[in-house]
């Protein structure tokens, strides 16, 4: 205890304060709610320094580094959290600070916000564009598995395979899916296949669990490593219902492990049924090739075994057609013949001088036909033609018939 | 035929002598291209029938420390 009057310097004087300010039992653990600004962390020592303020009054605070990295979200200007601490001194200042030891977000959970700010800043760097995915090979012949290996997951996804696509051959990654540490192993699992070029596909999963059980999922790191894989990657965590970040940065994801296996190969049966098929088209195009090809050296070998014979198909063939073409001719040459017959009858038949030769006359008065019996009368002359000449007479009287 | 030969290869090799021999090839080329989708076809059928699942185990990778997380 100082004594009064004694003066004391700066130093002593701070350090007197900070005494007491760490000796309060309710500054040194207590929780306050506020809203980050003027955020900084530090970029070689990794501590976060901030002021926490709200309506009318502002403190600083400070986190170390060792702190600091276990909040699983990055703390912003303008974020309402709730931070755990004590209150000290900061001798060189004279300024009392919270030394803030864990950081909560205030309103949603610490990781669903870690979470929905990885999703974004992962998909700003176009890590989950569609671009960037891989097509999975359609028969696969090595598939490397990432997960736990005394999982019940794993066992249903060895099932499912040696069910549907038996002649895959698994290299599982034994990988711790859950704690601490286990981004790290999954990762290590994804690292080890590609450089061992070990499989053509890798399922990186596990099965249903909480939001922490499944949080290895959600890890930048590992993120990143799915992306990098040379190798393509499946995901399958947890139910239909959890998406995870490796989800999005993968080449596929699976609704669960036993989702990622159906996807990962085809089903036996329908290869099987389908090399039978295209079997089925190559033989039966050669088939049809050589009957083809047969078919027609035989034609040729029954004309063309010697010379001779090619000289008596072609002499043959020759005389068949002139036999057509004088047949031809012959027929145009007839039917004209006949035609001209025909006409030369019709002609002849319709001519009147044939027609005087039956006994008929033709008579006219004035050199036109007399057609009618008013046409003349008594007194006028009449010229008749008949067979062989004409006969002059004169007309003594008209009878018109009446009928 | 060699011994890297993949399924996926093997299959996709059938279905180009498939279409080719659907076109128009001379009958020499026809007869190769079927003796060697014949050979595929056992290839491919030897691979699947009587297989069973293999599982092997990866050796446990080392700590890689490589980058920081």
């Amino acid at each position: 205890m100082l004594k009064n009057p004694t003066v004391v310097s700066v130093s002593q004087l701070n350090r007197y304060v900070k005494s007491l300010l760490e000796s309060d039992h309710v500054l040194s653990g207590l929780m306050v709610r506020g809203e980050i600004s003027n955020f900084t962390r530090h970029y070689k020592s990794g501590h976060l320094y901030f002021t926490l303020k709200d309506d009318s009054a502002a403190v600083k605070a400070v986190m170390f580094r060792s702190y600091a990295a276990r909040v699983p979200f990055s703390p912003e200007n303008g974020m309402s959290v709730i931070v755990s601490g004590s209150v000290s001194l900061y001798e060189r200042d004279g300024s009392y600070q919270f030394y803030v030891t864990d950081m909560q977000p205030d309103g949603i959970g610490a990781l669903h916000l870690a979470y929905e700010q990885l999703k974004a800043k992962l998909a700003a760097e176009g890590l989950f564009d569609e671009a960037r995915k891989r097509p999975l090979p359609p028969y696969p012949e090595r598939i490397g598995i990432v997960t736990s290996e005394g999982a019940a997951a794993l066992q249903d996804m060895l099932n499912i395979l040696s069910r549907r696509y038996p002649a895959a051959t698994v290299v599982l990654c034994p990988a711790q899916v859950q704690g601490a540490g286990a981004a790290r192993t999954l990762i290590d699992g994804i690292r080890a296949l590609n450089a061992a070029k070990a499989c053509d596909l890798i399922i990186i999963g596990r099965g249903g669990g909480s939001i922490e059980d499944l949080w290895a999922f959600n890890d930048e790191a590992l993120a990143r490593a799915i992306a990098a894989s040379g190798i393509p990657v499946i995901s399958a965590v947890g139910h239909e219902t959890d998406f995870t970040i490796a989800d999005f940065a993968a080449d596929l994801r699976a609704p669960t492990p036993s989702a990622a296996a159906e996807l990962a190969v085809p089903n036996m049966a329908d290869l099987q049924y389908y090399l039978a098929d295209l079997g089925a088209r190559c033989h039966g195009a050669v088939v049809r090739r050589i009957e083809g090809t047969e078919l027609r050296l035989r034609q040729l070998r029954a004309g063309l075994t010697t010379p001779e014979g090619v000289l008596r198909a072609c002499g043959l063939r020759l005389d068949a057609l002139e036999r057509e073409i004088r047949a031809g001719v012959l027929q145009r040459l007839d039917g004209a013949r006949n035609r001209l017959q025909y006409l030369g009858a019709l002609v002849e038949e319709r001519s009147p001088m044939k027609i005087l030769s039956r006994g008929y006359s033709l008579t006219s008065a004035d050199g036109r036909t007399v057609l009618s019996a008013e046409q003349v009368k008594p007194g006028d002359l009449l010229t008749t033609r008949v067979a062989d000449g004409e006969i002059l007479s004169k007309v003594t009287g008209t009878n018109r018939r009446t009928t | 035929m060699t011994k890297t030969m993949t399924l996926e290869a093997a299959v996709a090799r059938l279905e180009e002598i498939a279409a080719k021999l659907g076109g128009d090839v001379s009958i020499d080329d026809a007869v190769k291209l079927y003796g060697e989708a014949v050979k595929l076809l056992d290839f491919a059928n030897g691979k699947l029938e009587a297989a069973k699942l293999k599982v092997e185990k990866l050796a446990a990778p080392k700590e890689t420390e490589d980058e920081p997380v």
